[in-house]
């Protein structure tokens, strides 16, 4: 009885493995349809080595659809020393955004090049310093969002949690496209402004993030938020180049969204009031 | 008291001594007592971003070589250059009318006289105008944006193709004689 007690739940602890979606018996009726992928190496426990790009090659009737289900293929079967970041794998968690075929995008919802006769190449996001193979650092990427403030600021926070804040419908919907952003950094990557000056300059993605809250009607700290962006570097490092909104594996619009900051800044638009009192539920 | 044996079972012998065999006090003669003092929590040492990676040895990944030549980013970098062109023209043309002995014509007459086939000059000659053209119209295009138009990436695309092509062809067109 103790026994059974013990092996309790440990089916559940069985670790997982990735299963292709591929039929088997498929994939023995199909030819062979090797395709090759040139992956960007780098392995820190070997640092005096430099970096290179390592070919594989797999066979695309067994294999699904995907580059990150190519790059779990290349793990499991061949090489289970690529390392690279991915969980969700329907493009909602941005771990396993990464340069492919030139581009930065999501591995999971990127799908794979059926031209056989070209080699597919994947670098991990550029200009960043690598972890290993295909995963960056992003450290200060974080802290560049974490700088921003990026949550709700209301000068009266003593009633926080008593009632709801009040938000009109149309003002909610200036915020649509914006707040979909997953953090992925593949815009902020993609931007040369970011390569030269990501030091000072925040990028796309951080300053997308910014605009967000500088014109939620709830937010009260319009006015510090502006003031803590109008440096030269902050945001006036965007060329307006768009790489970013070209690259938005979410097909949002990070360049816009640095635009309407620069207008803020030079006084050209102005935050509009609430449509609702947000503390309009404070009496009741 | 059951809890307290259970400590006392968990403390090493040595620490108790014979003190705990000898009187009925035990585990407590071990014990020392401990005061907590408050004190401000310190700010986590931040190591710069570079610093820590360059120790780390972390290369940088490869950036504008490998990234895929775009139309946006093409034509932004080419709004670069032709700023750069003209201002060295100007600077140039500014230099060479205070160092130079004759004026302008006598050095376009000179060239005339050169006799060059007229492929070189037209060739010249565009790439005395198309910067202006390029940068002149382009330039509008960076006014729409700022005034929050052409925003939308599908827009960004077609009016840098349209900018481009207007550019070409007023630039090929002036150069003409």
């Amino acid at each position: 009885m103790n026994v059974l007690k013990l092996t309790r739940n440990s089916l559940g602890l069985v670790r997982q493995f990735h299963v292709s979606a591929v039929n088997a018996a498929d994939v023995q009726s199909k030819p062979k349809n090797m395709k090759k992928f040139a992956i960007y190496r780098w392995n820190p426990d070997d640092p005096k080595t430099e970096p290179k790009v390592q070919e594989y090659e797999i066979d695309l009737n067994d294999c699904a659809p995907m580059i990150l289900d190519a790059l779990i293929k290349i793990k499991n079967e061949i090489d289970p020393t690529l390392t690279f970041r991915r969980s969700c794998r329907e493009g909602i968690c941005g771990s396993c955004a990464m340069n492919i075929e030139g581009v930065n995008t999501l591995a999971c919802i990127c799908k794979i090049n059926k031209n056989t006769s070209k080699t597919t190449k994947i670098y991990p996001l550029p200009h960043m310093y690598v972890v290993k193979d295909l995963v960056p650092d992003l450290t200060h990427f974080y802290e560049q969002y974490r700088s921003i403030k990026p949550w709700l600021q209301r000068k009266d926070e003593s009633n926080v949690g008593k009632f709801q804040y009040l938000q009109d419908v149309k003002d909610r919907e200036k915020l649509d496209g914006l707040y979909e952003c997953i953090l992925c950094a593949c815009c902020s990557t993609s931007c040369p402004s970011y390569w030269w000056n990501g030091n000072k300059y925040l990028g796309p993605a951080v300053l997308m993030q910014a605009y967000r809250w500088i014109i939620d009607s709830r937010d009260e700290a319009t006015k510090e938020r502006l003031e803590s962006l109008s440096d030269a570097y902050s945001v006036f490092k965007c060329h307006t180049i768009m790489n970013c909104s070209r690259t938005c594996p979410k097909g949002l619009n990070p360049g816009r969204a640095v635009a309407e900051i620069k207008r803020h800044l030079a006084g050209l638009t102005k935050k509009a009031p609430p449509m609702l009192n947000p503390v309009g539920l404070v009496k009741a | 008291m059951s809890a307290l044996s259970r400590i006392l079972r968990l403390a090493p012998k040595y620490q108790i001594g014979n003190i705990a065999h000898k009187s009925k006090l035990g585990m407590l003669q071990a014990v020392r007592p401990v005061t907590y003092t408050v004190q401000q929590a310190k700010p986590a040492i931040k190591s710069d971003h570079d610093e820590k990676n360059m120790k780390l040895n972390r290369p940088m990944s490869p950036h504008l070589t490998i990234y895929a030549p775009e139309i946006q980013s093409f034509l932004s970098i080419s709004h670069r250059i032709s700023g750069a062109a003209m201002v060295t023209y100007l600077v140039g043309f500014g230099i060479g009318t205070i160092v130079l002995p004759q004026d302008i014509s006598t050095y376009i007459a000179a060239i005339d006289a050169m006799n060059l086939p007229s492929p070189v000059l037209y060739t010249a000659r565009v790439l005395m105008v198309l910067p202006f053209m390029y940068h002149a119209i382009n330039g509008i295009r960076h006014l729409v944006w700022d005034m929050g138009k052409l925003l939308y990436i599908k827009q960004v695309l077609v009016s840098g193709y349209i900018v481009f092509g207007v550019a070409l062809l007023a630039g090929l067109a002036l150069a003409m004689e």
